[in-house]
């Protein structure tokens, strides 16, 4: 679930991908739950540099994606005006989805007792990126003796998402995040797990949230018309899936 | 013509096939425990029963809350479905994993306790802690080295707190659409949004197993 500043061909190209990979019930990396009395030592928490997540707008199961490269065509030029309004939005309202994200979990730790150090800038700087698998996960962790663990966050999507192109898939406000704890040394898990705010696959194993009713929208059309009260449905989504990465320690 | 109709049947029995990843059998009959044997009223007279390792597939053990399941009453006349697991093999430290399945009419929502040698209670896990996975709820419970006096048993019963609330999931599905012209044959995907509605019961089942924890390697997570 990588959406990252990429040209819309890289992009679409990415999104068969990972709809490939999905429709075959692709298993999710292991889950680790964190032992909370086993690691109370633990209070203050290096959060790694987030990756960069522009907004995005996306029907996953799109039919165009099954007739190769012509319906691919098809279907991301079907999208492409969207996604230009979303991005137009995006800039008008001043959407910052990790700065909603960074607060909001931010807030929900503090209040558990535990002290977040956030690199600055929080969200990474796509050129220098670092590896990451295909579930946002870090290839590499290295050693940090500033804190008592490095916790990896990665907003792998955030947007506006149907799961189907017909009007019995309504677009709902949709996020997900994975998140890994590591040791300071960078070698041992302490956690991870992935959370979804608004289940656009079936079977996933990852933590679900039910999408709010309240922002729920039929077709573009009504998704448009919605305007900011739209995004206001995507604050909540990223401040909902925050506060549950929060329950989890 | 009749191998135009045969080749629309075929396809339209590989679209049945084709249609989700998975399907999920649908548990029908009462929404609350009724027991079918007398209820005991002290946790120590409750059969314990070791906690199973998974199968050859890694699948872990599945255990049905039904009438049949043991009466636990540690007040008058409330009746509830209790299962005690001994946790007398579990080596520690270790992380003892519950699944509640949520794909039938019914999802249990458990509560667990972890009790010990004298069946006092040391530690709670209230259903609120639980988190979904799609139509199934988990948690981990962890058992530590250490902890004094060591926990000897796990007990579940349901969390009254959710009982006849909903369950309800909202996820996508997809389907596969097989189509032919005669001469050519080929499918498409599509999706579509469904809604299942469950209720909290104190029947359902749940699957359990338990691992020896240690922090995994971060080389070997993908």
């Amino acid at each position: 679930m990588m959406f990252l500043r990429l040209p819309r061909a890289a992009r679409a190209a990415l999104c068969v991908l990972l709809i490939s990979a999905l429709c075959a019930c692709a298993p999710m990396p292991p889950k680790q739950a964190y032992n909370r009395e086993a690691n109370q030592m633990i209070k203050r928490i290096d959060v790694l540099p987030m990756r960069r997540a522009e907004v995005g707008l996306d029907i996953f199961n799109h039919p165009g994606y099954s007739f190769g490269l012509i319906g691919l065509a098809i279907a991301e030029a079907d999208m492409a005006p969207k996604r230009n309004w979303v991005e137009a939005e995006v800039k008008q309202l001043q959407f910052d989805g990790a700065g909603i994200f960074r607060d909001r979990f931010n807030q929900a730790m503090t209040a558990k007792g535990y002290q977040l150090i956030w690199s600055a800038p929080a969200v990474e700087d796509p050129a220098k990126a670092a590896p990451r698998g295909d579930w946002g996960y870090r290839k590499h962790y290295f050693a940090d003796a500033h804190a008592d663990a490095q916790l990896d966050v990665s907003i792998n999507y955030v947007g506006f998402a149907a799961a189907g192109a017909g009007s019995s898939a309504p677009y709902h406000p949709t996020v997900a995040v994975a998140a890994k704890l590591v040791s300071p040394d960078g070698k041992a898990v302490l956690m991870a797990d992935q959370i979804a705010y608004n289940a656009v696959f079936p079977k996933t194993q990852a933590i679900t949230i039910n999408a709010d009713p309240a922002y729920t929208y039929p077709e573009f059309t009504t998704l448009r018309a919605a305007g900011s009260k739209a995004f206001d449905g995507l604050r909540a989504a990223l401040e909902s899936a925050a506060d549950e990465l929060a329950r989890q320690y | 013509m009749t191998a135009r109709l045969r080749t629309a049947s075929m396809a339209c029995a590989l679209a049945a096939a084709l249609s989700g990843c998975a399907t999920s059998a649908v548990q029908n009959g009462p929404l609350r425990y009724a027991a079918a044997g007398t209820c005991v009223d002290a946790l120590s007279a409750l059969p314990a029963r070791q906690i199973p390792a998974p199968d050859k597939n890694g699948k872990p053990a599945v255990f049905v809350f039904d009438a049949n399941v043991s009466c636990l009453s540690e007040a008058p006349n409330t009746p509830r479905p209790g299962l005690l697991f001994s946790l007398t093999g579990v080596a520690t430290p270790a992380e003892v994993l519950i699944d509640s399945s949520g794909s039938g009419a019914v999802t249990l929502a458990p509560l667990v306790r972890v009790l010990g040698a004298d069946f006092h209670e040391q530690s709670r896990y209230s259903f609120d802690r639980f988190a979904k996975r799609g139509r199934d709820f988990s948690i981990s419970v962890f058992l530590n080295s250490g902890s004094a006096p060591p926990a000897a048993y796990l007990l579940i019963v349901p969390d009254d707190a959710w009982l006849g609330r909903e369950n309800l999931t909202v996820e996508g599905q997809q389907r596969t659409t097989v189509w032919s012209t005669g001469l050519v044959t080929g499918a498409y995907t599509s999706g579509y949004e469904e809604k299942s509605v469950s209720t909290f019961s104190d029947l359902g089942s749940l699957s359990i197993q338990a691992r020896p924890y240690a922090a995994p390697a971060a080389a070997k997570t993908p």
